[in-house]
């Protein structure tokens, strides 16, 4: 049947394709694709647990009015009394917490408020458990109302909201 | 080409019929094959999404997952939930008082008390979620609480910071295996109690045998509170603690104080916008601890051989879903519930103008529930 004319018959042609298919198949499926979201992921698991940390904070235990009609949070009272140090305790007591024999990696972090003064932005660091050093960090942030009672000396004596944002990082 | 008879082909044509020749014209062989190719080609090039899938890493898909389940047990009050608001709860309109018969009511599980306050869990749901009586198969879990058709495996976990209280759901996982996770930091809403102190009641000239406690609704859910600080009695347990009982004991009396029975009654709108006030409720079997001791009142008599003797303390505690209302009084808007107190006239100093104790945080004696810190981990794989 094979002759000199280069006939391509039925049953060459399905085994050709077949084999073409399959090479196909096999060289895409073998390629690895590095994405880059593996680690995004962990910067995920961090930002949730310091979004979390500070969304307990901003929640007092009960009902308490505070002359201003809401309840003052945890937060607001570090905030108020310019208590890093406390704040920072708190913070790292919370971001410390596991139930199973996970391996939890020292978590770092600066804490930095953002006030408005007369017409200037101003910040400050509020509290840190060492400098930063271009670590891969991520960051969390939360508005803190503040009452013109407070003894925070960076701040104006009025009601206010300020910016806590906080750089978390491992290691 | 032209049209030629058969008479009139020579050999030589008939020859360069066969295979094919300089005609142009396509082979039934070629045909086939290309379209097979081009049928593989197009089911192939559909395929190729699908291939993309498996090339991602196995352990993001799992942190997705695991992400998600956290997401909807912290941020997701389950289905069925009531919105904030609606006192008049049914057992089938809020997941965690869905019996056992009636399970397959229950959609999706979630923790959170309300969609608007994401991280502050109910207590009761928290107990529900991690009692296995419902749900025995892990995969109703599965299809409830992870969205996906994948089998995942999972274990979750939640312990209560202050108390170290620990809940496990799940498969027991291998620390040194790949699975994907995620922990979240909530809070917990915790119940209420009042304590009251019975000699703040005690009077020199008796003119009454009755204490009432009323539990009003419209003042435990205080609008500007935020729902996280709200009482609502039929999702919560309700402790009542009447101590100090020997203070208000009739001093000319030789008997103790004697309890005749605890009715209870309600103020309410009907549906056709009646008010009513101190309906008597046929109310479902509770316990009365008495001096330590346990007795189920059922109604309308109470406890089998009423006018106990009380000592020291009565305590009541009401469990949640107790004060969902029968479904007879299913349309009626409550404003009050009332604990009515019946004592033996004799043997109690009480007065009508001052025998009632309001259950409202900020009274004396009451403790209002507080949100205690506490940490969910999930595990998937």
């Amino acid at each position: 049947m094979v002759n000199t004319e280069g006939q391509l018959y039925t049953i060459e042609g399905i085994a050709a394709s077949v084999l073409v298919m399959t090479t196909i198949y096999l060289v895409l499926s073998t390629t690895t694709i590095l994405t880059p979201g593996e680690t995004h992921v962990y910067d995920m698991q961090l930002e949730q647990l310091g979004n979390d940390i500070l969304a307990v904070m901003d929640l007092n235990q009960t009902w308490v009015d505070n002359g201003y009609g809401y309840a003052k949070s945890p937060l607001q009272c570090y905030i108020e009394k310019d208590d890093g140090p406390g704040f920072g305790h708190r913070f790292l007591t919370l971001g410390k917490q596991t139930i199973g024999e996970e391996n939890v990696a020292e978590i770092n972090f600066i804490a930095i408020v953002t006030y408005r003064s007369g017409a200037n932005i101003n910040t400050y660091i509020f509290n840190s458990t060492r400098d930063y050093s271009r670590e891969r960090a991520v960051k969390v942030t939360r508005w803190v109302n503040v009452n013109d009672n407070h003894s925070n000396s960076h701040l104006d004596n009025r009601n206010q909201t300020v910016l806590l944002e906080v750089l978390l990082w491992r290691g | 080409m032209g049209y030629l008879s058969d008479q009139k082909m020579t050999p030589h044509h008939k020859t360069k019929m066969k295979s094919l020749n300089d005609s142009g014209q396509l082979s039934l062989d070629f045909l086939v094959g290309i379209s097979i190719f081009a049928t593989i080609l197009i089911i192939a090039s559909t395929m190729i999404s699908g291939l993309l899938i498996g090339l991602e890493a196995k352990k993001i898909d799992f942190d997705a997952v695991a992400y998600r389940t956290g997401v909807i047990l912290v941020e997701d009050p389950g289905e069925p939930s009531k919105m904030a608001f609606d006192l008049t709860v049914a057992e089938e309109q809020q997941w965690e008082f869905v019996g056992l018969d009636q399970k397959d009511k229950i959609r999706r599980f979630g923790l959170a008390l309300y969609k608007s306050t994401p991280r502050v869990l109910a207590e009761q749901k928290i107990f529900s979620f991690f009692n296995r009586s419902k749900f025995p198969d892990l995969s109703e879990y599965r299809e409830r609480i992870i969205a996906g058709d994948y089998p995942y495996s999972f274990n979750i976990s939640l312990r209560s910071l202050p108390t170290g209280v620990t809940y496990f759901l799940g498969e027991p996982y291998n620390p040194n295996s790949t699975y994907g996770y995620i922990r979240r930091m909530v809070l917990v809403k915790g119940q209420t109690m009042a304590t009251v102190d019975m000699n703040r009641y005690n009077v020199s000239i008796p003119d009454s045998s009755d204490f009432y406690v009323n539990i009003s609704y419209n003042k435990l859910l205080n609008q500007s509170w935020g729902p996280q600080y709200w009482i609502e009695p039929p999702k919560e347990d309700i402790t009542i603690n009447l101590g100090n009982m020997s203070s208000v004991k009739n001093q000319s009396s030789m008997s103790n104080v004697k309890l005749k029975n605890i009715k209870m009654t309600f103020d309410g709108i009907l549906l056709d916008g009646r008010e009513v006030t101190g309906v008597d409720l046929p109310y479902r079997d509770f316990v009365v601890k008495i001096d330590g001791t346990d007795y189920t009142f059922v109604w309308p008599d109470g406890a089998a051989g009423s006018h106990l003797d009380v000592t020291h303390s009565l305590n009541i505690t009401f469990p949640a879903g107790y004060f969902i209302p029968p479904s007879a009084y299913a349309d009626v808007t409550l404003i009050r519930m009332t604990i009515h107190y019946e004592f033996e006239p004799t043997t109690v100093n009480l007065s009508s103008s001052n025998n009632r104790y309001e259950y409202i945080p900020g009274n004396v004696g009451f403790t209002p529930s507080s949100l205690t810190p506490a940490v969910l981990e999930v595990r998937v794989w």
